[in-house]
C-alpha cells in the first residue's frame, strides 16, 4: 500500500514521499525538492556533524545499546558534550540502562538516524570492513 | 569533576594522534613497537610544549601509559608488557575501524529531508446531538416552580452581586451630619423619613448607627412611640467628631 502511495507520489510530481524507517513509516519531502522547501520556509542549513560526532554516532550505531563509557573507552576521549549534542539533535536516544554494574544509561539511534542516513533500517548499515593484517 | 578535553592540532584524543604517529612512520598496527612510538610520542608531547600549547590530562595520561609498557618490557620474564601491549594495540584497532567506519557514515548523510511532527488535533468538545423542546417542557413541569420563582431568584442573584460588587462602605458620620442638618432646619425628624429613597443595607445601616450614636451622645432625643427625634436644648455648635464605626 505504502509503495501504491509513494508511486502516486511520484506521478502527481508531489514533493512527499513515505519512508520506512526499521518498524514506522514518516511522510518526508522529497531530497530533490530541499532547496525550494529551504528558500519557501527560511530554513538555514544545520551546521555539518563534526568528526567526533560521527565517529560517536558510528560506535552507538553498530553497538547499540552501547553506554557513554563503552563510547568513551573506544574513542579515548570524554564523549559527554558529544552525547547529549546528538540527544539534542535527536539522532540518538536514552534506551533505559545496561545490566552492568553501576547500571551505566544505555544509548541507541532514533528513526530520525535513519532518515539522515538515507536508511531504511540498522540492518542497512554498511558492513564493517575487517583490517587486513598488512598496514592499508 | 568533568574531566576537561581539548584538541590539539586537530587531533580527538591521545588514540586519534598515536594513530596519526603510526600511519606517518608506517608502522605495524598489528605488532607496535613500543620505544619507536614511546620516542614519536613523547617528541610531539615536548613540541606541543615548546609552542605552548596546554596539554590536556587524557595526552598525559597516555604518555604515563606509554612509559609504564616500556619500563614493564625492559623487566626480565615480564608477561605484563606483552598484555598492556596487545591492549594497547586492540585500543587502536578498534578505533582506527571506528574512524573508517565514521568515514563511511559521513558519505551517507543528508540534510535534505524535511518533516513535521505530528499536528495535535483539538478534540471537539461541542455538543452533537438533537432533542426536541418538549424535552425542557417536561424537565420544567417536574421541578418545584415556587422554589426557583424568577423574583426571589433574581433578588438572590442580585443580592449576591450587590454584596461583592456594590459593596459601598457608608460612613455612619455622613449620614450624622445629614441627620444634624435636617433637624437644624425642621426642629424635629420622622426616623422613617431617614430611610426614604435609600436600598442599600450599608446605607440603612449607617442611618441607624448615626441615630444611636447621637442619641448616645446626648445632642437629640427620641420621642416615647420612637417616631420622631428632636434636636435637644441648647444644641447650636455642633462638631463633626470622628467616631469610630461599631
Amino acid at each position: 500500500m505504502i509503495d501504491s502511495i509513494n508511486q502516486r507520489y511520484q506521478d502527481t510530481g508531489s514533493a512527499l514521499c513515505i519512508r520506512k524507517l526499521e518498524n514506522c513509516y514518516q511522510l518526508c519531502t522529497r531530497e530533490e525538492f530541499a532547496p525550494v522547501i529551504r528558500d519557501a520556509l527560511a530554513i538555514s542549513r544545520n551546521k555539518p556533524l563534526s568528526a567526533s560526532a560521527l565517529e560517536v554516532l558510528a560506535v552507538i550505531a553498530y553497538n547499540q545499546p552501547v553506554s557513554k563509557g563503552f563510547v568513551e573507552k573506544v574513542r579515548g576521549v570524554n564523549s559527554s558534550y558529544v552525547i547529549n549534542s546528538l540527544i539534542e539533535k535527536g539522532l540518538i536516544e536514552e534506551a533505559g540502562h545496561l545490566d552492568t554494574p553501576n547500571k551505566p544509561t544505555a544509548y541507541r539511534t532514533t528513526p530520525a538516524f535513519l532518515r539522515c542516513f538515507g536508511l531504511n533500517s540498522l540492518s542497512d548499515l554498511p558492513p564493517v570492513e575487517n583490517m587486513q593484517k598488512t598496514q592499508s | 569533576m568533568e574531566k576537561l578535553s581539548f584538541h590539539i592540532d586537530g587531533f580527538d584524543g591521545p588514540l586519534d594522534l598515536l594513530l596519526n604517529l603510526i600511519s606517518r612512520h608506517k608502522m605495524d598496527i598489528f605488532n607496535i613497537e613500543i620505544s619507536v612510538l614511546l620516542s614519536q610520542y613523547l617528541d610531539f608531547m615536548q613540541n606541543c610544549h615548546e609552542n605552548g600549547f596546554e596539554i590536556s590530562g587524557d595526552f598525559l595520561e597516555m604518555t604515563a601509559h606509554l612509559i609504564y609498557i616500556k619500563t614493564a618490557s625492559l623487566l626480565p620474564e615480564s608477561d605484563t608488557a606483552e598484555m598492556l601491549k596487545t591492549e594497547l594495540q586492540n585500543s587502536l584497532i578498534e578505533y582506527s575501524i571506528c574512524k573508517s567506519v565514521a568515514d563511511n557514515l559521513s558519505k551517507l548523510y543528508t540534510d535534505n529531508i524535511f518533516t513535521h511532527p505530528p499536528f495535535r488535533i483539538k478534540a471537539d468538545k461541542s455538543y452533537k446531538s438533537i432533542h426536541s423542546p418538549d424535552v425542557l417542557a417536561d424537565v420544567l413541569g417536574n421541578l418545584d416552580l415556587k422554589k426557583f420563582s424568577p423574583e426571589i431568584t433574581e433578588y438572590k442573584i442580585e443580592n449576591k452581586i450587590n454584596s461583592v460588587v456594590k459593596h459601598r462602605i457608608v460612613p455612619v458620620i455622613r449620614k450624622v451630619v445629614h441627620i444634624l442638618r435636617q433637624l437644624y432646619s425642621t426642629g424635629s425628624v420622622d426616623i422613617d423619613s431617614l430611610y426614604t429613597g435609600i436600598n442599600n443595607r450599608s446605607e440603612r445601616v449607617a442611618v441607624f448607627l448615626a441615630v444611636l450614636e447621637l442619641t448616645r451622645s446626648g445632642r437629640i432625643c427620641i420621642s416615647d412611640d420612637n417616631e420622631k427625634i428632636f434636636m435637644k436644648d441648647g444644641e447650636k455648635n455642633w462638631k463633626p467628631k470622628r467616631k469610630k464605626l461599631l
